[in-house]
């Protein structure tokens, strides 16, 4: 294992960039406006500083004890953002195809992203996906959704 | 209490009591909470934070009685999947697992089922009933509220939820920052002037609450459940539940003094901000064990040790509601959500529930009360059906669950640029809840930034230049002070007592 860097050192991270960011767009706030999120921002550093650190401490720990656990997994992650892309896809299509074309195709090709292969249970999962939003949502509270290109 | 509701009041009460759209959003909740429940993963905060939405064209009594039935229903599902297929359907019927699935494994599982709905029930109504009786009282302190006070209060709620829902304390205080900062974007009400949007327009107005609170909760919970695709087993299921669902007399006797004691144990942990339905269960798992005759039969299937555990979180549950409603401390994460639920629909905690909306508080109240007694009646008919529920593989569930996501974010403001929204917060909400921040302390700190901001700058304005002398000089500061201080320093102290201990 050559390196290994604990989650902790990523969000805490990612905390203090935001931190300084946002600290810099309050200078040309009034300062009534300002005061609040000076003091927000001045704790979100300090609280990510700790967290910085420990996560060091824990990157180094991992690499001492080879504990794979404490370790962001790879592959899990690349299932999780690959469903992200999914989603956000999914409401692109929304768009341009229309809220039930899309949400039918989002379905079956989640379902079998998920490892579902029985063409009936992935069929009668989208009848009543589509059934069951279009008589709460459409018929009972009146929402209407995007219709896109088809319908 | 009720002679201080007038006459009118009590009819609109009996009014929203008997509409259609109440007794609706009540089956709706209480059926739709137990299958949440007995779903393991899904927990009873993403099915709140999920089902908000749809309150959206309900009035304000059918809307949050809906919501809080799903609370209720769900804790009381966990425990199904627990007892059937050794899976707790919620964090808080993991207690209920140990005898639950023993009984099962004994072939006794429709009798756990029965002793734990029983329990429920009981439990349940305890809650419920002294949320009747306490909160009125309780909520007139709010009175003597004013802007310090509520600054305070929303630190004090912010220290709470994040304290119990992260990993450290500095993690949770962190994610409580990071939601005050959201709550914060958008044009400043006293000032006028737009802070953090960033160009764009929509967020003038400030960051919906709906859209980080689905993605937080229920996004990010399809996001991590589809990781353990590829290693998820599916349960075996116990073919053939022997027995019957209904205690005996004898039965019913023994286990009344646990459900009773744990009922008062699981309340108190309720009403106490930062302590949930999970260490109720545990804590009156553990009294019932210690002051038993027979310890020696807890954990080989003994019906008490489900009742303990069973009464107890479903007491919980309803006691959490006492804090929310009186004061606006989210007793549980759960309750942070409902926080929004409420808001959402114009009701802000404190005296006004019950003053100015007391027809409608009083209507959700004596609600959850039936919807206790309504989860008993669906719990005992469907149980044995929801154990296969319980098992249904995450393929078949997920997709649901975002489409569910998708509509209920778009429903709020019909804008795309919402959905967009909730699928940032739940890749944001992922690598949160991996890395063991608070996403209940991001929604809280979201909810709470604009009062908490309000009572800080009227503080400074009222205190004249002296703010510690002003802060000291009230008595229900101090307190608060004292409080928020405590619920910082009390995780940090047990932390190092479990060092010391190894």
């Amino acid at each position: 294992m050559k390196r290994a860097i604990h989650l902790d050192v990523y969000v805490s991270g990612i905390f203090l960039v935001l931190s300084v960011f946002m600290y810099s767009k309050t200078f040309v706030m009034h300062s009534g406006a300002a005061l609040f999120p000076k003091i927000l921002l001045i704790s979100l550093f300090c609280f990510s500083i700790i967290t910085f650190y420990r996560g060091i401490k824990k990157s180094i720990l991992i690499v001492r004890t080879r504990n794979q656990k404490e370790m962001l997994n790879h592959s899990k992650l690349k299932l999780s953002l690959s469903a992200l892309m999914i989603f956000i896809i999914y409401t692109i299509s929304i768009k341009y195809l229309g809220f039930f074309v899309s949400t039918t195709f989002f379905v079956m090709g989640f379902m079998k992203f998920c490892g579902v292969q029985n063409i009936r249970k992935i069929l009668i999962s989208v009848i009543i996906a589509d059934l069951l939003i279009y008589a709460l949502f459409v018929v009972q509270l009146n929402i209407f959704f995007p219709k896109g290109i088809l319908f | 209490m009720f002679t201080a509701l007038k006459m009118d009041a009590l009819l609109n009460i009996l009014n929203n009591l008997t509409s259609i759209e109440f007794l609706f959003a009540l089956m709706f909740g209480v059926i739709g909470g137990i299958i949440i429940g007995a779903l393991p993963g899904f927990s009873s905060t993403m099915g709140v934070a999920l089902l908000i939405p749809i309150t959206f064209g309900m009035s304000p009594v059918a809307g949050i009685t809906m919501l809080a039935a799903i609370y209720s229903a769900s804790t009381y599902g966990g425990s199904i999947s627990a007892i059937l297929i050794h899976t707790p359907g919620t964090s808080s019927s993991v207690a209920t697992c140990i005898d639950g699935y023993q009984m099962t494994l004994k072939g006794e599982g429709l009798k756990a089922i029965g002793v734990s709905t029983v329990s429920s029930v009981i439990g349940g109504l305890v809650g419920a009933i002294a949320l009747l009786l306490i909160s009125p009282p309780l909520a007139k302190l709010s009175l003597k509220f004013s802007a310090p006070e509520y600054f305070l209060l929303a630190v004090f709620g912010l220290t709470i939820i994040s304290s119990l829902s992260a990993e450290t304390i500095v993690k949770g205080l962190a994610s409580g920052v990071f939601g005050l900062l959201l709550g914060m974007i958008g044009v400043d009400i006293m000032t006028g002037i737009s802070r953090f949007s960033f160009g764009f327009t929509t967020l003038e107005g400030g960051v919906p609450v709906i859209p980080p609170m689905i993605g937080l909760f229920s996004l990010s919970e399809v996001l991590i459940q589809v990781e353990k695709i590829k290693i998820r087993k599916e349960k075996k299921l116990v073919q053939k539940y022997l027995g019957s669902m209904f205690l005996s007399l004898k039965e019913f006797k023994e286990i009344l003094p646990t459900i009773s004691i744990s009922s008062i144990i699981g309340l108190i942990i309720g009403i106490l901000p930062g302590a949930g339905a999970d260490i109720a269960a545990w804590v009156s798992y553990d009294q019932a064990k210690k002051f038993s005759k027979t310890p020696e039969k807890f954990g080989t299937g003994y019906v008490v040790g489900v009742a303990a555990s069973e009464a107890a979180n479903n007491a919980a549950a309803c006691g959490a509601l006492i804090p929310l409603l009186t004061l606006g401390i989210p007793g549980s994460v759960t309750t942070a959500v409902l926080y929004g639920g409420l808001l959402i629909q114009g009701m802000r905690p404190g005296y006004q529930m019950f003053t100015k909306y007391a027809d409608i508080t009083y209507a959700i109240i004596i609600g959850l009360i039936v919807a206790n007694i309504l989860m008993g009646i669906f719990g005992l008919l469907s149980a044995k059906h929801l154990s296969r529920i319980s098992s249904l593989p995450t393929g078949m569930l997920a997709p649901f669950i975002v489409v569910l996501s998708v509509v209920g974010t778009y429903a709020a403001t019909s804008n795309i640029f919402d959905v967009f929204l909730m699928i940032f917060f739940g890749f944001i909400g992922y690598f949160i809840r991996k890395a063991n921040y608070s996403n209940a302390g991001i929604i809280l700190g979201l909810i709470l930034g604009p009062l908490a901001e309000a009572g800080f700058r009227q503080s400074i304005v009222m205190s004249k230049g002296d703010m510690l002398g002003y802060y000291f000089g009230r008595p229900i500061c101090v307190i608060l002070l004292i409080l928020i201080i405590l619920s910082i320093l009390t995780p940090v102290a047990l932390s190092y007592l479990k060092k010391g201990r190894r």
